[in-house]
């Protein structure tokens, strides 16, 4: 903990991140609009000052990467570093290269914290041109993802792949408490391994809050300091062993400010992990 | 049915954005609507009274609306917050092509060839373009600024034109891809959860159906 706020270490480099993280698929594509990027400015300003430090995005997520940019140009110098985490997306990995080249122009001439290569495509031909800009100080850590549950097996592969091994610093792959696919394989994987996990699809694209309409918090969910259901879904994630940080994404400011909530307090033990599985999924 | 086409996966911007470029999208283009609007509506007098059996206006109009889709919407407005708009793109240019060629230089949108039940189904489905589909979308929530013109934006030109194509009964080459963008437009719809475009859906039934219908010139009328 840091000043209240739950971090966890990046194994590989030591780097202390916030267990809160923040997702940019879908919230921040919103364009050329001035209205709404000013919208996600506010709700950016709101992540970095309660705390929040690893903004993930992709080349996938059409203008996100300008959004952010925009955003942090707006706020300026004076506010907090963000951990700037985003991915390779192309099937050409001679591509590779322009493709980050221009992520860096849109977060606006910055250094990635983390490169990640999009849903293994053509990881291994990235993860070798990745290897070279680590070297050159372009990147600081890499890493691969994927979403939805999508080939868990063949991400396991990469994991344990005798190339990928030695450059991989994290993993990112969707995780939430009726998503629990990844507690057969990848966290055990993780965790030997010693990466960095980024659960991503926290509350499966907010359909977890449709699951959960209208039903009270249960009583334990005081214990550990939530005050609403995403705080409790939230918990549940980044307090399994193996995970680093959670990347919720939203557009409203103050769902960002009931999720960066999650970033304080007390986290659920083994046990009460198992009893909010099984209430949430007895709702 | 959440993940409707796999579509979550790949619908990455929320209706609020979209929304809001239609919003942006009519501001520039206002008073375009005028005139797009006027054109349909004569094309579809034109169909319903004049019965031309080879109007190369229809084709020509309806060829600048998908080129326009193609080229002004899906290329240069759309793409911005949608990955897959340059390969729409692609599609609503090769069917403005296609307009061109059957409909203007060939001459086969012929009005005079369609059965009484297809031709009033293809008529009121190119009326509910017009009107009823802009009406449809307000009446789920849209706002005024940003509901969908005939001509301008994808939904009601698809609408428009498979009426137009119940009425004329052309090919089955200028009828594949309004219908396969019906039915992707309509899950798009859904998981986007604006209701307004599940009529893409209603209007492609009508289109298999009314279609199925044979050609007033065909054997089993005599």
């Amino acid at each position: 903990m840091a000043g209240g706020l739950v971090t966890k270490p990046i194994p590989n480099s030591g780097e202390a991140v916030p267990v809160i993280g923040m997702g940019t698929s879908r919230t921040f594509n919103v364009g050329s609009s001035p209205r709404l990027r000013d919208v996600r400015t506010a709700v950016l300003k709101t992540f970095l000052q309660m705390g929040g430090r690893l903004i993930d995005s992709s080349p996938m997520y059409g203008s996100s990467e300008a959004v952010i940019g925009y955003g942090l140009t707006k706020l300026g110098a004076d506010a907090p570093k963000p951990f700037a985490a985003t991915k390779v997306w192309t099937p050409s990995v001679s591509g590779g290269p322009e493709q980050m080249a221009d992520s860096e122009r849109l977060w606006g001439g910055r250094t990635f914290d983390l490169m990640q290569v999009h849903n293994l495509v053509e990881w291994r031909g990235h993860l070798e041109t990745l290897q070279r800009w680590k070297a050159e100080g372009r990147v600081r850590h890499l890493g691969i993802t994927t979403s939805h549950g999508w080939r868990h097996e063949e991400f396991a592969d990469v994991m344990t792949d005798p190339f990928a091994v030695p450059l991989l610093d994290t993993v990112q792959f969707t995780y939430n408490i009726l998503d629990r696919e990844a507690e057969a394989r990848l966290l055990p994987l993780a965790a030997e391994r010693k990466l960095a996990v980024i659960a991503n699809r926290p509350f499966r694209r907010g359909q977890l809050f449709g699951h959960v309409a209208g039903k009270p918090l249960p009583g334990w969910a005081a214990n550990i300091g939530c005050a609403n259901w995403a705080q409790v879904m939230l918990k549940f994630i980044v307090s399994h062993p193996a995970v680093t940080c959670a990347i919720p994404a939203t557009t409203r400011v103050d769902h960002m400010a009931q999720n960066m909530g999650a970033l304080t307090g007390p986290m659920p033990d083994a046990a009460l992990r198992r009893r909010m599985v099984a209430d949430v999924e007895s709702l | 049915m959440n993940d409707l086409l796999g579509l979550e996966r790949m619908v990455l911007f929320t209706p609020e954005v979209l929304v809001d470029l239609h919003g942006r999208l009519n501001g520039d283009l206002w008073p375009l609507h005028v005139l797009t609007l006027a054109l349909a509506a004569l094309l579809l007098a034109r169909a319903w009274w004049a019965r031309p059996a080879d109007e190369p206006f229809a084709g020509c109009v309806m060829a600048g609306f998908w080129l326009w889709l193609g080229i002004g919407y899906f290329t240069n407005a759309r793409a911005e917050v949608d990955w897959m708009a340059p390969y729409v793109a692609a599609a609503f240019i090769l069917q403005g092509a296609l307009l061109t060629w059957f409909g203007v230089v060939r001459g086969s949108l012929d009005f005079t060839a369609a059965r009484p039940m297809p031709r009033g189904m293809g008529a009121l489905l190119a009326l509910f373009a017009i009107a009823g589909y802009p009406l449809l979308a307000w009446v789920f929530g849209a706002e005024t600024a940003a509901l969908p013109s005939v001509g301008l934006l994808p939904g009601p030109t698809v609408l428009f034109t498979l009426g137009v194509m119940l009425m004329a009964r052309p090919s089955w080459v200028l009828i594949v891809l309004p219908l396969s963008w019906a039915i992707v437009g309509a899950a798009l719809g859904w998981v986007l959860g604006m209701w307004a475009d599940l009529a893409l859906l209603i209007s492609a039934g009508a289109v298999l159906s009314g279609r199925g219908y044979p050609s007033r010139w065909s054997p089993d009328r005599r």
